[in-house]
């Protein structure tokens, strides 16, 4: 499957970090639509109902945070390709998300070019 | 309760922490966030009674309206930290965050842009911190607000005034090449500098 067919949601409760991803995600053609929610558990309902092709999951966020959301959609869907959005801070963090079945991660600020190598090589995934 | 006493050995080796701190992080994600080179400086930590606050008024901004992010930090020591810029220096700086070439109110995403902004110096410099002297931290909501500075500064102040009666006070101004210009304050008892300090 084409990448450009794919759909993607970007979870982050900032609407700023939401619309830099929007944009690169975009700019490098990688999701023919992509879906916006604004905390954890808006995330996971955007997952069953929506099941995108990869999630972008921001780790700091209100109510369900993105650990949290990541561990409700891992149940829902083992195979769901979910990429962490940290902090340089976070480096714990990643390391939990990643065993918890988290695909990649990226750092804030961003490395555009980086965040689009990273979205790309996890759509091609299994 | 004993006060806590910060000597001035004590700031002048927090001082060579948050500077270091400063010029190898904060910086350079400011950089990379406007996609431009930015200059820094970084003045004096200053030792401040409460009723000595407004001290900290910046010469420029006694009555002027700011733009201001506030995110405290807590974990292995707490630290108030406000990013703040005259207001319509922070129209600037949000519309060059978001690709346009003016801001005339602040809407929800130009605010959320230096929300943004704070959290993720606010990371940076904390992930140096925690290099340096294993200080593990982790950081509120930001908080975007336009008052006076002074207004701004009790934010902080509260934070802080709960613990002590006096505080340590660090700065620091970031200055990009298209002349967009950021200030830091971060603010902390001496019981946390002494934690500071003491780590490592």
């Amino acid at each position: 499957m084409s990448a450009s067919i794919k759909k993607i949601l970007v979870v982050d409760d900032a609407s700023f970090m939401r619309t830099v991803l929007k944009d690169i995600i975009k700019g490098n053609g990688l999701a023919h639509e992509i879906i916006e929610a604004g905390d954890g558990v808006e995330g996971v309902k955007a997952y069953q109902t929506q099941k995108p092709d990869l999630v972008t999951m921001d780790v700091n966020m209100p109510r369900a945070d993105g650990i949290q959301a990541l561990r409700a959609i891992m149940k829902i869907d083992p195979t769901a390709k979910v990429v962490m959005v940290t902090s340089v801070e976070q480096k714990q963090i990643v390391q939990d998300a990643m065993k918890l079945g988290a695909r990649d991660y990226i750092v804030k600020p961003f490395d555009r070019s980086n965040v689009g190598l990273v979205l790309n090589k996890v759509l091609r995934q299994r | 309760m004993q006060a806590c006493v910060v000597t001035n050995q004590d700031l002048e080796r927090l001082s060579t922490i948050f500077t270091k701190c400063i010029s190898t992080k904060t910086v350079d994600s400011l950089s990379i966030i406007l996609g431009e080179s930015v200059q820094h400086k970084i003045g004096k930590i200053r030792l401040l009674d409460f009723s000595e606050l407004d001290e900290l008024t910046p010469a420029f901004s006694d009555t002027e309206s700011m733009s201001a992010v506030y995110l405290k930090q807590t974990g292995d020591v707490s630290i108030g930290v406000l990013y703040y810029m005259p207001e319509k220096d922070g129209k600037r700086f949000a519309a060059k965050l978001l690709g346009k070439k003016r801001m005339g109110n602040f809407t929800k995403l130009g605010k959320s842009s230096l929300s943004e902004t704070g959290n993720i110096l606010s990371g940076s410099f904390f992930n140096a911190l925690n290099n340096e002297q294993d200080c593990k931290t982790t950081s509120d909501v930001p908080g975007f607000a336009v008052d006076t500075f002074r207004s701004l500064l009790e934010f902080p102040a509260m934070d802080i005034g709960f613990q002590s009666q006096s505080l340590v006070a660090c700065s620091a101004e970031f200055h990009s090449q298209s002349d967009l210009k950021l200030r830091m304050l971060m603010i902390l008892d001496p019981e946390n500098v002494k934690k500071i300090l003491q780590k490592n």
